[in-house]
């Protein structure tokens, strides 16, 4: 179905980027997204979510929550459409639009905020994780109300990570168990196949936050390699198609045929992981393995493929205006009259098509997968091993650490493993 | 419209009348004077606010007749210690952030009472921490004690338990909607086990407006 193509875009920057930091060249990974930064400028903010995520692996949340609020604040303002962009974008492509991010790149900033507060203190994590909440409710709002027939089947998937970290934050207080359990449903709701999530919801209806004397360790890998944005050359669909007449007939007198040849779109593919999870072994003895709360791959493609029709669509009518502004300018030249003006038109017409390229911007250092353990220890000092586990066998390099517990407390751990080492460093809350 | 004029109409016209330029988001700051903005779609300032203000007025009104009583009869009455132990949300409705203001405006206004003193909330949660008990627990006598125990190793002992609750009830008609947001408190003399109960509520309507 997609014919791929690579070129001049962000997709193609990216690979080495990618391909250096889930090696484990974290540093190289680094100077690199930091040149880039400087020399694309319309790239910019994509590539400062990466650095975020390499500031957050090379042990400094509170750098990379510093780059994730500014990208977050910027953009917010930038999601607010431009006329001067817009029409820039039908002359040029969507790479001319200052990058707003998608809808998936904007719950997970959040969703990373919340994350890297954690390990930065947790002042702030519980206002973060208010936010996936406020900002998914935003987008389905906006789905809703911009909804066409085409496309009514759409339904918003749901980041349960947001409220998974806004129960472990107010079960830490031992007051506010009436909210834990309305975060724990949103868990078990929106995230039905996550494993730990009835007996959590269990835990807030009737249980406490942990044994007198004892206190919680929450461990958070961010396994595999994220997904991707690539170009692809798509044949237009019906839906598209309906849009683009919609379009069209929306702001033009005039009856236009769209084109309906292959135009350059973006598409998300998934990534992958190579490990299941992650287990966990306390003082040698092993007290369970990680699962998935949020399949990152999964949400971005199914996002993605929901506002698929329209950006498929907006493709099609740049392509429909330039081969009307070529037949325009052939009119006024006398084109019909003239062979070789004609044909000096048509191929200025092909080489105005041929420069467009997809808008592959996007966050590209994502994990493929985000997955959490909670288990309850004695308050004091702890020997950790974490062992990355393929099937039911461990596998690949496994990490050792000291962790503090505090009686009635939580203790916060970060990992990164893209493909079966940890990368970069084991983040921990305590002091 | 000929094809000569589609150029410089066509993709002016498709953007431009669809879109502006960006704008800033601005701010100003409310006096007293002014009301509270009206939330649209679930209750905000303009609903709690009134309805604590209505609930602890109440709350107080009664402890004065109850003082006086006391007075009247001889009995020493004193600043009273009120371990104020959480809002709790049974509404239909999630409060977000605004959970944590509730709690503020409550605890400020019973520390400024001349009845009341009461506990910081940092003290609260480390007892209950302590005696790893849930606010729910504190309604059986003998984790009462418990708590009444941990809170005194604080030095922080209490007169008064004060747990407050917000419910909805919500009437449909159409394509609109009334919802009655009530807001209770229910006080527990530690020491006679005598219970107190007092509510305020708002009602409001929400109604979708055409496209």
């Amino acid at each position: 179905m997609f014919a791929l193509s690579g070129c001049s875009t962000h997709a193609h920057r990216l690979a080495s980027i990618r391909n250096d930091y889930y090696s484990g060249h974290v540093e190289k990974a680094s100077k690199t997204i930091d040149e880039l930064i400087v020399k694309e400028k319309q790239e910019a903010d994509a590539l400062k979510l990466d650095r975020a995520i390499v500031e957050l692996t090379s042990g400094n949340p509170e750098k990379a929550e510093q780059t994730l609020r500014e990208v977050r604040d910027r953009l917010d303002y930038l999601e607010q459409k431009d006329a001067r962009e817009q029409i820039l974008a039908m002359v040029k492509d969507d790479q001319s639009i200052s990058w707003s991010g998608d809808d998936y790149e904007k719950v997970l900033i959040r969703t990373f905020l919340a994350i890297t507060n954690l390990m930065n203190g947790g002042e702030d994590a519980t206002a973060y994780a208010l936010q996936v909440d406020e900002k998914q409710n935003e987008i389905i709002a906006r789905i809703e109300r911009d909804r066409r027939e085409e496309n009514s089947q759409f339904d918003f998937k749901r980041v349960a990570l947001g409220p998974y970290i806004h129960a472990a934050m107010l079960e830490e207080r031992h007051t506010d168990y009436d909210d834990i359990e309305r975060s724990r449903l949103k868990v078990v709701s929106w995230e039905t196949e996550f494993r730990d999530g009835k007996l959590d919801l269990e835990r807030a209806r009737h249980g406490r936050h942990s044994d007198s004397g004892n206190g919680v360790l929450y461990l958070f890998c961010m396994v595999g390699r994220g997904p991707t944005k690539v170009e692809a050359a798509e044949v237009p669909t019906q839906v598209a198609m309906l849009i683009v007449d919609r379009i069209l007939s929306e702001v033009l007198k005039q009856e236009l045929t769209p084109t309906i040849a292959p135009v350059k779109v973006p598409i998300v593919l998934p990534g992958r992981s190579l490990i299941s999870s992650v287990s966990v072994l306390v003082d040698g003895e092993e007290l369970g393995t990680t699962a998935t709360i949020t399949d990152v791959s999964q949400f971005a493609v199914q996002q993605s493929e929901a506002n698929f029709p329209d950006v498929l669509a907006r493709a099609v009518v740049r392509r429909t205006l330039k081969k009307a502004a070529m037949y325009a300018v052939k009119d006024k030249v006398g084109a019909e009259s003239s062979p070789g003006a004609d044909l000096a038109l048509t191929l200025a017409g092909i080489a105005w098509e041929a420069t467009e390229n997809a808008d592959t911007r996007g966050w590209g250092l994502l994990p493929d997968q985000i997955q959490v353990l909670r288990v309850e220890l004695p308050a004091g000092p702890h020997e950790l091993e974490l062992n990355p586990m393929i099937g039911g066998a461990a596998s690949g390099v496994s990490k050792t650490l000291t962790v503090q517990i505090e009686d009635g407390r939580n203790t916060y751990l970060l990992g990164t493993i893209p493909d079966t080492e940890f990368v970069g460093e084991v983040l921990t809350s305590s002091r | 419209m000929d094809r000569r004029d589609f150029l410089t109409t066509s993709v002016v016209a498709c953007s431009a009348s669809v879109f502006g330029c960006r704008g800033t988001q601005k701010a100003t700051v409310l006096t007293d004077a002014d009301a509270d903005a009206v939330a649209s779609h679930e209750a905000g300032a303009e609903t709690w606010k009134p309805l604590i203000d209505e609930a602890v007025g109440r709350l107080m009104g009664r402890q004065i007749q109850e003082i006086q009583q006391a007075s009247a009869q001889g009995i020493p009455t004193g600043k009273k210690r009120i371990c104020f132990v959480g809002v709790e949300n049974r509404s239909a409705e999630e409060i977000g952030d605004f959970k944590e203001q509730i709690y503020e405006h409550i605890d400020t206004r019973l520390s400024q009472s001349d009845l009341y003193g009461s506990i910081s909330r940092r003290y609260v949660e480390a007892g209950l921490r302590e005696a790893r008990l849930r606010p729910d627990d504190l309604f059986i006598p003998n984790n009462q004690q418990i708590f009444m125990q941990a809170m005194q190793k604080m030095n922080q002992p209490f007169d008064y338990l004060l747990f407050a609750k917000i419910t909805s009830g919500t009437t449909r008609d159409n394509k609109k909607y009334q919802r009655d947001y009530l807001l209770t408190f229910e006080m527990v003399d530690i020491n006679t086990g005598e219970f107190t109960k007092e509510s305020a509520t708002l009602r409001k309507m929400y109604r979708n407006s055409l496209r």
